[in-house]
């Protein structure tokens, strides 16, 4: 699994393939925002509201991940 | 996690400490979080919360001027004794909060919902917040969201600290190990407190790989972590250097008793010998080198080549020992 690929897609993103380790924190937060939208239209907000503020949770989050997976990258002793 | 580990707060407080965020500058995604929280829930404060020994600081803050707070006069310090949300409808109702400084003074909060941030370990590090300043009823549908708000955050953190590990032993990489004990260093200066540092080499290991192969190697590097894991404090850092040499950082504790530490930690890998996931087993012993802080080191990295140093010696003299540096 690549950072583009990240449900929704980030608006930019490289397309750094995600490391083993991390994907099970992947998969996590992924769920954890798919059960944010379920409780956002729940509470009857727009899906204007709804969608812009998964897409700001998203794309922060690749630019983190971009981050870890960077500095794992740096380090000889990951994987 | 048991109710005794549930209540530890020694041991809570260092895995605050092990996410390595208190006191660090503005982050954009915590930012995006508590501006996303003001608007959905229209609550004119927001907060991402960490408690800390005896304060709780805010990681990121919306409608709060202060940057941290006494932790005894805070709502976070209730909300991380439990498992649920602590919802307060009108902290003027409650004696636990009515005479706060949070509430007499600004940001004169009235109503209160916070979530516990979760570590994978299941420790409340701290709490998402959203805030009024006049009495609210958060319905339901309020609270699931900042629940969903507040898994996210803790996702962020969890992102910070796995970059941090060594996915092979589960300790933190040398990059990790370094940002902590810089820290610690600092803390223990700041302080005058005692701190020592731990290096440990595992002997003769080039000869474990060239006899076992490298996947025995690497579930050796594994025991010997999970052996230092059940010995060590939870406010003890441990980190991988590199190959088969980890490191140790004990806080509060001077070079005689970091000997005794690391003794103990020798002993358990010298005198037990290791089973291996096929069932054969291996033995294998490690050599130790510590120094105690002290004021003529002016740095990290004079620090571990102290220890290194010492490391050496007890190679030197004979490997599976340990040498003290004397105190200068």
């Amino acid at each position: 699994m690549r950072i583009d690929q990240l449900q929704p897609s980030p608006r930019s993103a490289d397309p750094l393939e995600i490391p083993s380790e991390l994907l099970e924190s992947v998969r996590r937060h992924q769920a954890h925002l798919s059960a944010l939208v379920v409780s956002l239209r729940a509470a009857g907000l727009g899906e204007d509201v709804v969608d812009a503020s998964v897409r700001t949770l998203v794309d922060s989050y690749a630019d983190d991940l971009s981050v870890a997976i960077r500095t794992m990258m740096k380090d000889p002793h990951h994987g | 996690m048991d109710d005794d580990r549930w209540r530890d707060d020694e041991a809570r407080v260092a895995a605050v400490r092990r996410l390595d965020v208190l006191d660090t500058a503005i982050e954009e995604p915590f930012e995006k979080i508590v501006t996303l929280v003001r608007t959905v829930l229209a609550v004119p404060i927001a907060t991402v919360t960490l408690v800390d020994r005896d304060r709780q600081w805010f990681k990121a803050k919306r409608g709060m001027d202060q940057s941290e707070t006494p932790r005894a006069v805070s709502f976070c310090t209730h909300t991380i004794q439990q498992r649920e949300p602590l919802i307060i409808e009108n902290a003027l109702d409650d004696p636990r909060f009515a005479g706060i400084p949070l509430v007499l003074g600004p940001p004169h909060v009235r109503s209160y919902a916070g979530v516990p941030l979760r570590t994978p370990e299941g420790f409340n590090v701290g709490a998402l917040c959203a805030m009024d300043t006049r009495p609210r009823r958060f319905s339901p549908a309020d609270i699931a969201i900042l629940g969903n708000f507040a898994n996210i955050v803790c996702d962020e953190l969890e992102l910070r600290l796995i970059a941090q590990v060594d996915h092979l032993t589960g300790a933190l990489t040398r990059r990790g190990f370094v940002d902590q004990a810089e820290k610690e260093m600092e803390r223990a200066r700041r302080y005058d407190r005692a701190s020592s540092l731990v290096m440990l080499d595992v002997d003769h290991f080039k000869r474990v790989n060239d006899t076992y192969g490298h996947a025995i190697g690497d579930q050796v590097l594994q025991k010997i972590a999970s052996i230092a894991e059940v010995t060590l404090r939870p406010s003890d850092l441990f980190g991988r250097l590199g190959g088969e040499e980890f490191a140790l950082l004990l806080p509060e504790t001077n070079g005689t008793a970091a000997v005794i530490a690391a003794e103990r930690l020798r002993h358990e890998i010298a005198e037990h010998p290791m089973t291996l996931a096929d069932g054969s087993t291996v033995r294998v012993t490690a050599s130790f080198g510590v120094a105690e802080l002290s004021t003529s080191i002016g740095s990290l990295s004079a620090w571990l080549a102290c220890a290194d140093t010492m490391l050496y010696a007890s190679k030197s003299g004979g490997r599976n020992c340990t040498r003290l540096a004397q105190a200068v």
